[in-house]
């Protein structure tokens, strides 16, 4: 269990730094933005000037970015004893890493790209266990998934084993590390996360016209909603599911998200929703003065921007419409 | 010298009045210190503001040595002429002493939750700096009615 008052350095920097985080009207600035050299001026005005100002191209834009979360990573390390709540968000970097290095493998790519430095156990570490080498500094629980993986793959050669047991070992991994932390706010973020992201694959496979088996085997550990639940709206309609959703929670996401996704043909919309939901979510740490709240509010709030820049980014330099854009883009957390 | 229990625990009586609110203050002061100090890492200027919320929770200790001075002084020890007490008169001190003791240690705890808050006002509205030293200060409140009923008390005593 950690104790509030654990996080009082933390929460006082993280109340000066709420104050630089991206306001609605600078978003709404870059979405009005005519080309790519207005949408650098916006930037330079942010907390993303020194990131941005650094890249030759802009089409490198998520360097940019990269930069910018592991700054922020940095200084809620260096303000907190326990690190345990950072970890929370950055073991999904170290779980895309050890993705990325095992199909490179597959794919006998000797240097692995798409590898992101926001993860804590060193790339070099997991390129010498994919390598087979014995004694490397890799915690237990990822190489035991990545040795699950890689013997999977090669009963079946298919890569999307890789992808499903890595994401379920990491959702298995941070159900572990939450009932570690022992936080009760904690909890219910992971289980909403879980709960709408076992949502959105049921319907995705439905729509693949996929098997039970491949359901089974996609559905994340740990939600609030019954692993039972699902096999059971699987076989349908998805009217029935948004009834059957209808006194919970995820109520409203559901509806409009999943309506919308029936008729348009794409989650995009039930993506933004789940995401403002979230976000909805973690505005508790915006009013709590001190505690794990504020700080995992602000972390969540800084991926969550990263979300908005890329939409805006890709949108802007593919001269997407601003409608289309807006439609992506998710809320603000302040 | 005889040494007699009432005078025993007229002296804890003293001591409780000044170590309780001091834990709580020195506690309260450390809490919003550590907040204040993460936002001047961030903005080195807000220092100032966040040492008037920081001070807030420290009246607490200082009620307390005034109430234990105000027994000292009733009883004797200051001059170096401890009183004869009775049990029942160092029961009676001990008493007058609970109100600003459990009233310090918890209100400068509750008070430091306010103005740590209140140093996130000042974080993100400087200029709002008064409305987060007002939340804090109404805890204050509590803290000066407990030292008023024990100093009341403590001077309505017949000791000698």
């Amino acid at each position: 269990m950690v104790r509030e008052q654990e996080f009082l350095y933390a929460s006082g920097r993280i109340r000066a730094l709420e104050t630089k985080l991206l306001s609605r009207t600078i978003v709404e600035r870059i979405l009005e933005a005519q080309d790519m050299d207005a949408v650098m001026r916006v930037l330079s005005e942010t907390d993303y000037a020194p990131d941005f100002e650094e890249l030759e191209s802009i089409y490198d834009f998520e360097k940019a970015l990269e930069n910018s979360m592991k700054r922020t990573l940095g200084v809620i390390k260096e303000s907190l004893k326990d690190q345990r709540v950072v970890r929370f968000f950055t073991l999904k970097y170290d779980y895309h890493n050890l993705k990325v290095v095992l199909k490179s493998r597959i794919l006998g790519v000797e240097v692995p790209e798409n590898l992101t430095t926001l993860g804590e156990v060193p790339v070099e570490e997991l390129l010498k266990l994919s390598k087979g080498e014995k004694d490397v500094a890799v915690p237990k629980l990822m190489r035991l998934a990545f040795e699950r993986a890689a013997e999977v793959y090669e009963e079946t050669l298919d890569p999307q084993q890789v992808d499903l047991i890595l994401d379920r070992a990491l959702y298995e991994e941070l159900n572990l590390l939450v009932q570690d932390i022992g936080h009760d706010f904690l909890k219910s973020y992971l289980a909403a996360l879980v709960d709408l992201t076992n949502i959105k694959t049921m319907v995705r496979l439905k729509y693949m016209e996929s098997d039970l088996r491949t359901l089974k085997k996609s559905l994340l550990p740990g939600g609030s909603i019954d692993l039972e639940f699902f096999e059971k709206m699987f076989q349908e309609p998805v009217p029935v599911l948004i009834e059957a959703l209808a006194a919970s929670n995820y109520s409203k996401v559901v509806k409009d998200g999943l309506e919308n996704w029936v008729s348009s043909g794409s989650p995009a919309v039930y993506e933004k929703l789940v995401d403002d939901f979230l976000l909805g979510m973690l505005r508790k740490g915006l009013y709590k003065p001190f505690g794990l709240e504020t700080v995992v509010g602000y972390l969540g709030a800084r991926e969550n921007e990263l979300k908005i820049l890329r939409v805006l980014m890709v949108g802007k330099i593919n001269g997407i419409s601003e409608d289309m854009i807006r439609e992506r883009l998710r809320d603000v957390y302040a | 010298m005889e040494v007699t229990l009432g005078q025993v625990l007229a002296l804890l009586g003293a001591a409780m009045a000044v170590f309780l609110p001091g834990i709580g203050s020195a506690k309260g002061v450390g809490m919003v210190g550590e907040a204040a100090a993460g936002v001047v890492t961030e903005d080195p200027s807000k220092f100032s503001q966040t040492l008037i919320l920081q001070a807030l929770p420290g009246t607490q200790g200082i009620y307390g040595l005034l109430t234990g001075f105000v027994v000292m002084q009733r009883i004797g020890i200051l001059g170096g002429n401890l009183l004869p007490l009775t049990t029942y008169q160092g029961l009676l001190v001990f008493a007058a002493c609970l109100p600003i003791a459990i009233v310090g240690l918890l209100s400068a705890i509750a008070q430091a939750r306010a103005a740590a808050a209140g140093v996130g006002i000042v974080a993100k509205r400087p200029e709002e700096l008064a409305k987060g030293i007002t939340y804090a200060a109404m805890v204050e409140t509590y803290a000066v009615l407990a030292l008023l009923a024990s100093i009341l008390m403590l001077f309505g005593l017949k000791l000698a």
